[in-house]
């Protein structure tokens, strides 16, 4: 039996402000399998924001351990981390933060220099290809050259995922990934992450606010007052 | 409330509240500020202290009559004195002689000395108490002290060259100067303040003053009776006074009325009782406007008596050592007689009985005369003339008396002509004489025995010297003395003999107005523009920073419906009124340069004031001024980019944080219109310069280098507005890096410029540095000593008996070169005011020619023999004149065929026109005329005073020892070594150099640091972004890299172009040197790259160090 992609166990995190300590996460305990696409849910403020940024490395819990792909996030340096989350990682922001110098083509091509040995090394044409096929699978075929101020907010949105993706990660953790979309983009793109997710080694860990994405999803959980637990559970 | 107090309170507050971008803002102003008012107020010092030096110098002297050689009588004096003396406003007559003081039994000598008998109301004219002083006592000045090692009580003594009734280069009278000597005891050592540097030359140098009582210098001189100085402190009406240098002198009307014939060194005498009037001069020749002046006053006629060395007949008889005069045998009716017939034709001779006697001639028979020709430096040519003998009469007649032969001494004041002393060069024999010669000379002196042609005398004869050739008027007996006086006088105007006066304070104080002291200010800010400069970009691009940080928030702004002009307003108050802060925080910190400045002045950049001391003083419109222009240029700087960043629509605006495009395809073509544009530019410019003269390439090369400047701008402008790579996905690291650098491509621009023009600046200005053996080769000429002495040298030591007058035989084999110095004030670097007049320096063109020593920086007219351009002289009254290129275009403000005038002996003006532009030498602070030309203008002058020495190489301190211990010691000599003398030059010039090295590195530091703020803006600004890649798996390392590579392109581009450019710009320079200067380009550029990279990590730490999480949050 393989490990699963991820466990939590027994994380918090509390935030210390001037107006007092707020426990966001409160030992929280979590597996998600290899594969497994899972929704989280939960109020404006309910810390899955929080959460995610944990399982990303980009933040570290109070207290408790987090392992993913069989290592602990805490025993990771800067270079390890980093090493992670572009070869295991997939990761579409709340706000997306796209370069606004470089195109959407470009955008979705940086992840696959995180890695580059010289700095002359630019994407492998397999990566190209695949930018270009993400893109057009998001309905982005003719935007590719376009620069960020130059999209709408939902296909900035689209862009994200797809640059979340080009690096063929084991795990996408997706922030409200569908916010900004109508109801046929938001679609779309739930198809197309489901599809990777069945065909591929891809699991998904999506936080929405939108049932129609959630229940596209194995599994559905609600952040609620600092505890994750299944819905009505 | 008015509804713009509402909007204020709404959405004014929320653009305009402190921030740390304003820091940095008032930061760059106050600098800025403190630079300029600092540069400016050095300025403010250094003119401050020369006017009060300079004032200091002449005490409250407005008027001066300097008669120099030419002393005048002391009823002159005492008249003008009495005249010119207001109540509270004394003046006083003074005897000036220059020469050398001698302490320590001859051991110490100070040359250059001046010595001044005065009387006790001389103390006055300097607003001190009269004082008397006793005889044997002087007050000497603290240089003089200095210079001589003495104390209160110490005995010296003055030696100084007798005034010579003779012009020196006539070889008639002794050839070795005539000096005298005083010993006195130091009644005190007198400082500035007490008149101690009294001096009307406006040199810069503190003169080495000894003051005397003029009794004393009377009876010591032989100039009893006799004053060279007239001091007068009375304001003078502003319409008489003279503008420039050489302007006419003021001839005041006490001058006019009280001047007598005496006063211009003429005599008049009747010859015998019913004789005629006989104007004679007591410098053997009359001066051309007395010598009119006379024949314009009575019927009369001139004659020109001259010393033949032998008169021989056909048949080999001759008599030696005889006078002959030169009559015109046509003259106005009344005219004294002459014992020549009216039709004497120019081949003609008449004789004395006494001489057909001798020679056994008569009517009809040859003679031949055979004489001496005088030229320059006591030069002797050989010269004969062939006669008839047209007449004879009697010895003695009337109109050919002994009174026509001039006074010489050591020829006339002497009884036997056994005792007769004159001149080697005349090879006169007197025990050679035949007992019918000395019988001669005993009962007639020097009565002449011939007489010949006014007009064979002055053509053919060559007996015309540079002094004059008339040496006796003879006028109409019949009129009263008084009367002819009189007429005489009304011919002649004072100033045409040397007599008027000089409004010294006046011209102190516009040299001092117009010389390099009175920009000096404005020079040190142009070498600090650079600075001053990068502190305004630095201003300017911070507020920018505020403006596109608070951009959202405009947007917001205007999407609620307030117009962009009001939000202009006030983001434009608030930013003057930060930028006005940093302003009046730069007055004083602009003091505090002042004060830091005016001690390296003192220290190591003395060499840029002449070692001139500066008081610290800041004129009050300085600060002024200064926060003024950079407050001015802050706020258009602030409307430029307001005018540029507020028009964007509100969507943009509020999107800003996507980046605002910059780039349109029609910036990215002009930028590369202006690229290729500028490169065209640069190369025509360079190619010209290629083929122009070496003056003018100099500026065409450094305008290239400016263009090139331009172009690589404009290149990396272009660069900075990446062209979208249409269908190919270029992405690699170096892009993303060059993608980044272009985000804020104006932002990038500035710092790439600053860096730029700042390496430009300090390579290029580098390079103009001067040393260098070559350069000393070509500096000094070739001579190995500069050679200076107070007193004139009359023989000429480029001739072995010139060396062997001196007692200088054994330096036969080395070459020296004699000039003849003027007066004047030196107008070399080292001079802060300007020179009224540089002294002219006469030189032998023609041996000057043959070895063409020095090199040339630009010519009239072209040729391949410079120095002989200064005996072409097609104008008489314009006469060419060669300079050094520095003192000629920074110090007088020549060019080439500019003309400057001076007055000559005489006073009348003539013109001196620049033909030639030597590259620095030992020559600088004089202007070079050809030796021939100044003896004719300024006969008074004769001799050398300035010596090139040609040492064989080796021998240089044998050869100097040699001099330092002849008799030219006793004419007040100074030998500096050439190179020496050439690096004390240099030393300005360096010390300017090494003054905006600094400034300037202090603006590539400030450059620098303007990436820096670039670099953090531009991080700090994407720290999100930054963070969102580190999410994206980018490693901190890696990140920093690539921020690395992003401002490293910055800084390439900025070291590279500045370089680049630098190199077009000094290209000539190189081309002469034939080197490279690598050391400095490398360590420049290396400073720069250093520099830079130094801020770049620094500020990638900062924005990489704190939390990703913070960062990604912080937006
Ligand atoms: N760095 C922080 N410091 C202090 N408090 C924080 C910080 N980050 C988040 N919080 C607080 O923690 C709580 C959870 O925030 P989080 O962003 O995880 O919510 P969320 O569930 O993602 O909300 P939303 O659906 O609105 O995005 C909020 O109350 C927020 O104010
Ligand atoms: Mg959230």
């Amino acid at each position: 039996m393989t490990t699963p992609l991820l466990t939590l166990d027994r994380v918090s995190r509390r935030y210390d402000g001037e107006g007092g300590s707020q426990l966001v996460l409160d030992e929280v305990s979590f597996t998600l399998e290899r594969g497994a696409a899972v929704a989280i849910q939960g109020a404006s403020g309910a810390g899955k924001s929080s959460l995610l940024n944990l399982i990303g490395a980009l933040d570290r819990p109070t207290s408790g351990t987090i392992l993913l792909d069989g290592a602990s996030l805490a025993d990771l340096d800067d270079d390890a981390s980093s090493r992670l989350r572009a070869e295991k990682l997939g990761f579409v922001f709340q706000d997306h933060h796209l370069l606004p110098q470089c195109t959407a083509l470009e955008n979705v091509l940086v992840p696959t220099l995180a890695r580059a040995r010289s700095a002359s090394e630019g994407a492998s044409p397999a990566a190209v290809a695949r930018a270009a096929a993400l893109l057009e699978r998001v309905g982005l075929a003719g935007h590719a050259h376009k620069r960020p101020h130059q999209l709408s907010g939902g296909e900035r949105q689209r862009v994200a995922v797809v640059r979340a993706l080009i690096n063929q990660p084991l795990l996408l953790l997706a922030d409200e990934p569908t916010g900004g979309l109508d109801r046929a983009a938001a679609e779309n793109l739930v198809d197309l992450l489901v599809e990777l997710n069945r065909e591929t080694v891809l699991a998904l860990l999506v936080v929405t606010h939108a049932a129609s994405v959630a229940s596209r999803l194995d599994e559905v959980f609600e952040l609620f007052d600092g505890k994750l637990a299944r819905p009505g559970g | 409330m008015s509804g713009g107090m509402l909007g204020w309170r709404l959405g004014g507050r929320s653009l305009v509240h402190p921030r740390r971008t304003h820091l940095g803002v008032a930061a760059g102003a106050a600098i800025a500020t403190a630079v300029l008012v600092g540069a400016l107020g050095v300025g403010d010092s250094l003119r401050h202290s020369l006017t009060e030096g300079a004032l200091r110098r002449i005490g409250e002297v407005r008027l001066a009559m300097d008669t120099g050689e030419r002393a005048f009588t002391a009823a002159l004096a005492d008249a003008l004195t009495a005249a010119l003396a207001a109540p509270g406003a004394p003046a006083t007559a003074a005897l000036h002689l220059n020469g050398l003081a001698i302490a320590d039994g001859g051991r110490r000598r100070a040359p250059d000395v001046h010595v001044y008998g005065v009387e006790p109301g001389f103390w006055s004219a300097g607003g001190l108490a009269p004082r008397a002083l006793g005889d044997r006592q002087a007050l000497v000045n603290r240089t003089l002290a200095r210079a001589l090692g003495v104390r209160e009580g110490d005995e010296i003594v003055l030696r100084f060259a007798a005034p010579s009734a003779l012009p020196r280069d006539v070889p008639l009278g002794s050839d070795v100067t005539e000096t005298r000597t005083v010993r006195v005891a130091i009644e005190r050592v007198i400082d500035a303040h007490e008149l101690g540097d009294f001096d009307l030359s406006g040199d810069p140098e503190p003169p080495r003053n000894v003051f005397v009582a003029l009794s004393l210098l009377e009876r010591g001189s032989g100039l009893v009776g006799r004053r060279n100085l007239v001091l007068a402190t009375a304001p003078i009406d502003a319409g008489a006074a003279g503008a420039g240098s050489a302007s006419p002198p003021i001839v005041p009307a006490a001058l006019r009325a009280s001047w007598r014939l005496e006063d211009a060194g003429a005599r008049l005498r009747r010859l015998g009782p019913d004789g005629a009037w006989d104007v004679t001069s007591e410098r053997i020749f009359l001066a051309e406007p007395l010598a009119r002046a006379a024949l314009a006053a009575a019927p009369g006629r001139a004659a020109l008596t001259y010393l033949v060395d032998s008169i021989e007949s056909a048949s080999g008889r001759a008599t030696r050592y005889g006078m002959v005069t030169a009559y015109d045998p046509i003259a106005p009716a009344d005219s004294p007689p002459a014992p020549v017939p009216a039709e004497l034709a120019p081949d003609q001779v008449v004789v004395t009985r006494w001489l057909a006697d001798q020679l056994g001639v008569d009517v009809g028979d040859p003679l031949t005369l055979r004489y001496w020709v005088f030229g320059l430096n006591r030069h002797l040519t050989r010269a004969s003339g062939h006669f008839t003998v047209a007449g004879v009469v009697a010895t003695e007649s009337k109109g050919g008396d002994r009174a026509l032969m001039p006074e010489i001494p050591g020829l006339t004041d002497v009884e036997s002509a056994l005792d007769w002393d004159p001149a080697p060069e005349l090879d006169v024999h007197p025990e050679r004489l035949s007992d019918a010669e000395r019988t001669y000379w005993r009962e007639h002196r020097g009565a002449p025995q011939a007489f010949v042609h006014r007009s064979w005398a002055l053509g053919a004869g060559g007996w015309r010297t540079p002094y004059g050739d008339v040496t006796s008027v003879r006028l109409d007996g019949r009129l009263a003395e008084e009367a002819l006086r009189e007429r005489i006088r009304a011919n002649l105007e004072p100033a045409e003999l040397g007599l008027g006066f000089q409004p010294v304070r006046d011209q102190a104080l516009r040299s001092v107005g117009t010389g390099v002291a009175s920009y000096f200010g404005y020079l040190f800010a142009s070498l600090s523009a650079f600075v001053i400069l990068a502190a305004l970009v630095l201003t300017v691009l911070l507020f920018t920073f505020h403006v596109e940080q608070v951009s959202p928030e405009i947007g917001t702004l205007r999407a609620v419906g307030i117009p962009a002009r009001r939000i202009r307003a006030w983001l434009l108050a608030e930013g003057a009124v930060v930028a006005a802060l940093g302003c009046a925080l730069g007055i004083p910190a602009g003091w505090l340069y002042v004060w830091l400045m005016l001690g390296a002045l003192a220290g190591p950049w003395s060499g840029a004031v002449a070692g001139a001391q500066v008081a610290f003083h800041v004129d009050v419109t300085t600060p002024l001024l200064g926060a003024g222009v950079v407050f001015g240029v802050s706020v258009l700087g602030m409307t430029w980019v307001l005018s540029r960043r507020t028009r964007h629509q509100p969507h943009a605006l509020l999107a800003s944080r996507f980046g605002v495009p910059e780039a349109s395809h029609w910036s990215r073509r002009a930028a590369i219109i202006a690229t290729v544009a500028s490169a065209v530019l640069a190369l025509a410019l360079a190619s010209w310069g290629a083929r122009a003269s070496a003056e003018l390439a100099t500026e065409l090369f450094f305008g290239a280098g400016a263009c090139m400047l331009l172009a690589t701008a404009s290149a990396a402008a272009a660069y900075l507005m990446p062209a979208a790579e249409r269908g190919r996905a270029m992405v690699t690291f170096a892009r993303l890096g060059h993608l980044g650098a272009s985000r804020r491509a104006g932002r990038s621009l500035a710092a790439i410029t600053m860096l730029a023009s700042g390496t430009f600046l300090v390579i290029s200005v580098n390079a103009f540095r001067l040393g260098g053996e070559d350069r000393t080769a070509a500096g000094t000429g070739g001579f190995a000593l500069f050679a200076r002495t107070s007193v004139p040298v009359a023989p000429d030591l480029s001739t072995p008996d010139g060396l062997a007058a001196l007692g200088l035989e054994r330096l036969r084999e080395v070459h020296i070169l004699g000039l003849r110095l003027g007066v004047g004030d030196e107008a070399s670097c080292r001079n802060l005011a300007r020179p009224r007049h540089p002294p002219l320096l006469g030189v032998d063109a023609s041996s000057f020619a043959a070895r063409n020593p020095f090199r040339f920086a630009g010519l009239l007219t072209p040729t391949a023999s410079p120095w002989t351009l200064l005996e072409g002289s097609d104008d008489a009254e314009v006469i060419p004149a060669i300079a050094d290129e520095a003192v000629a275009k920074w110090v007088l403000g020549l060019g080439l065929g500019d003309t400057l005038e001076y007055l000559d002996d005489s006073g009348r003006p003539f013109r001196v026109r620049l033909v030639g532009m030597l590259k620095g030498s030992i020559l600088q602070g004089y202007l070079l005329v050809d030796a021939r030309a100044f003896a004719a203008r300024f006969p008074s002058l004769a001799g050398h005073r300035v010596f090139l020495v040609d040492a064989p190489s080796g021998r240089e301190d044998e050869v100097a020892r040699a001099l330092a211990e002849s008799a030219l010691a006793d004419h007040g000599l100074t030998i500096t070594p050439a190179a020496e003398r050439l690096a004390s030059f240099d030393a300005v010039q360096n010390t300017y150099l090494s003054i905006f090295t600094a400034v300037g590195g202090l603006g590539l530091v400030l450059g620098c640091a303007g990436l820096g703020v670039v670099v953090l803006r531009n991080v700090v600004e994407r720290r999100g972004e930054l963070a969102a890649m580190r999410a994206i798996g980018f490693s901190r390392r890696r990140l920093r890299r690539l921020l690395l590579v992003e401002h490293g392109l910055l800084l390439a581009w900025g070291v590279g172009a500045g370089t680049a450019s630098a190199l077009v710009a000094i290209g000539p320079t190189l081309a002469e040197r034939g080197s490279v200067p690598v050391a400095l380009l490398v360590s420049t550029a290396l400073a720069v790259i250093v520099n830079g990279l130094l801020w770049t990590l620094v500020a990638a730490r900062v924005a990489l160090a704190g939390e990703l999480l913070a960062a990604l949050r912080h937006e």
